[in-house]
């Protein structure tokens, strides 16, 4: 009785071959979390081998058993003897069919577990167990997932990784001990997934959600006191929106925001992180040309200093820093912020040209020289409307 | 005190009706809030303090899961789905909750392409008077105009009680 030794060798090398075959047709991203999983590699690689060996093992043992047969002719006559018939060639059939059915199941198996949305729902699910212990996330798990979304390709695979993270962000909010300062991590990573070079900008969708993710960030964030989190969320809504400016994503900066409205809260902190926002995002859609962005970032600002007892500090700087970059965008422009400015500059503690002054060498100290060079253009324009002859209606 | 803070509840807001932000950033009265799906409005009706709301009847349910099945079961069709109203009726009846303090029904307003006809009964029932028709054509201070409205009549209806 021969044993098949061509098509068993072939069997083997396959199932051996199998897991690195699949391994390198992985995209990149993916392939280096996989890899990283050493235990789970190795057991793909040798549990198959090993139970196809002992498949094997059985069959020669049996093929053994069947030589006997010959010797004793006392051999039972049971199904053994009829599968032992033709030489054994039953028998191998059968082997090699479970040998296959083996490489089958294996393909199988790690064709599910190396599936991307099994891939990031595993590396969420360990990044989760970190919060009955600490509170938040497992850094090392919630690091993969985010490098995972910063070389995944725009659209949904970047989808994939955000879903993931806006699922591990409420899970930690809802946390009892939650207190405002455990998504430091999962907030700066949103940025990476989002904006990591050129190639890997997310897509609008990606954006979309992003904000939304934000959003729902924003309260429960708000609600605790001095939140961390709430102003790594305000700066990552100014960036995001900002970038979103810059790659002329129509409609979605004022979605962005949106999400600062969330912020309604007597909290100073809060308000000045705001103001910075809104002034960022202000200034940029000025220079992407996008004035109806302008003016919402501006009316936003208006509404927060009109909140206030006095307009002073920093968001009296945001405020004067954005309407002179608004200024700055010609005539019409120029009446619109002199009407506002108007109305608001009772508000302000010092009095306008001061104000002014103040924010001008504000902005000088922090090297924001394009705005000093506006504010300055401001002092001199608001002067001359004082003085009359360029008095805009 | 501030300006008076309003809500526009609109998927269109940021696109063909864009147009009609511009009067009410203009004006310099208003600081408006958009939102442009179930879910977003949801959190801001329940997060921030409105002086007006003005919502569509046809808007997207957005990510939350109570929204999404209303919408699905619907047919997936913002038409049949009428989320707006669904918004309006959870917020005043059905969340399980009293409504925000400053929610009263005076402060609302309905800007949608459904006709009066159609949706006056739910409206009836939910005791919102002030629904404009969204038509071709409309004027670009439609809004900032609706938005006037609906302050005098709440302003009204408190100094009446």
């Amino acid at each position: 009785m021969s044993i098949p030794l061509d098509a068993i060798t072939t069997i083997f090398i396959f199932l051996i071959g199998l897991p690195a075959l699949l391994l390198q047709s992985l995209a990149p991203e993916l392939r280096k979390v996989v890899r990283r999983r050493r235990w789970q590699l190795i057991s793909f690689t040798m549990l198959p081998v090993f139970f196809a060996g002992i498949v094997v093992a059985v069959g020669i043992g049996l093929a053994h058993m069947g030589e006997k047969h010959k010797a004793f002719p006392s051999f039972p006559t049971s199904f053994l003897s009829k599968v032992l018939k033709y030489e054994g060639q039953l028998l191998w059939i059968f082997i090699l069919t479970v040998l296959v059915i083996i490489a089958g199941a294996l393909a199988i198996v790690l064709s599910e577990q190396w599936r991307r949305d099994a891939v990031i729902r595993k590396l969420r699910k360990r990044a989760a167990k970190g919060l009955a212990r600490w509170g938040r996330p497992i850094e090392e798990e919630l690091m993969s997932l985010i490098q995972l979304g910063r070389h995944s390709h725009p659209g949904r695979n970047k989808e994939l990784v955000l879903q993931a993270l806006a699922e591990l962000a409420s899970a930690v909010q809802s946390c009892k001990r939650y207190d405002g300062r455990q998504l430091e991590v999962l907030i700066k990573g949103l940025e990476d997934v989002l904006i990591l070079g050129h190639l890997h900008v997310g897509s609008i969708e990606n954006f979309r959600t992003a904000a939304d993710l934000l959003s729902e960030i924003v309260i429960p964030a708000a609600r605790a006191r001095h939140s961390e989190d709430l102003k790594l969320a305000v700066q990552a809504i100014s960036v995001l929106a900002r970038t979103a400016l810059i790659f002329e994503m129509s409609h979605l900066p004022m979605k962005f925001l949106e999400a600062l409205e969330l912020l309604y809260i007597g909290d100073h902190a809060a308000g000045t992180w705001m103001s910075q926002a809104l002034f960022e995002i202000g200034s940029q859609a000025v220079e992407e040309d996008q004035p109806l962005v302008a003016m919402a970032a501006l009316s936003k600002l208006d509404g927060l200093a009109q909140r206030q007892a006095r307009i002073e500090g920093e968001l009296a700087h945001d405020y004067l820093s954005l309407v002179a970059h608004v200024w700055k965008h010609g005539e019409t422009a120029r009446r619109y912020v002199t009407r506002m400015l108007k109305e608001t500059s009772h508000g302000f503690t010092l009095a306008l040209p001061e104000a002014l002054q103040a924010a001008q060498a504000h902005c000088e100290q922090t090297a924001k020289f394009v705005t000093s060079d506006h504010l300055l253009e401001l002092m001199q324009g608001t002067r001359e409307v004082e003085n009359g002859p360029i008095m805009p209606s | 005190m501030g300006k008076p803070r309003i809500l526009w509840v609109e998927d269109s807001a940021r696109f063909e009706l864009a147009n009609l932000l511009g009067p009410i950033y203009a004006s310099n009265k208003y600081e408006l809030v958009l939102a442009e799906d179930a879910t977003t409005a949801a959190r801001y009706l329940q997060t921030v303090p409105f002086d007006a709301v003005i919502m569509d009847i046809r808007i997207p349910p957005g990510r939350d899961r109570q929204w999404s099945q209303k919408y699905e079961r619907a047919g997936s069709d913002k038409a049949s789905a009428q989320l707006g109203l669904a918004l309006l009726f959870w917020l005043f009846h059905s969340n399980g909750k009293q409504p925000p303090e400053w929610a009263r029904p005076e402060k609302f307003a309905v800007f949608s392409v459904e006709e009066k006809y159609e949706i006056g009964p739910s409206l009836e029932k939910l005791g919102i008077l002030i629904c404009e028709e969204k038509r071709p054509g409309l004027r670009d201070t439609v809004l900032l105009d609706l938005i006037h409205t609906v302050l005098q009549y709440s302003n009204g209806h408190s100094q009446r009680k």
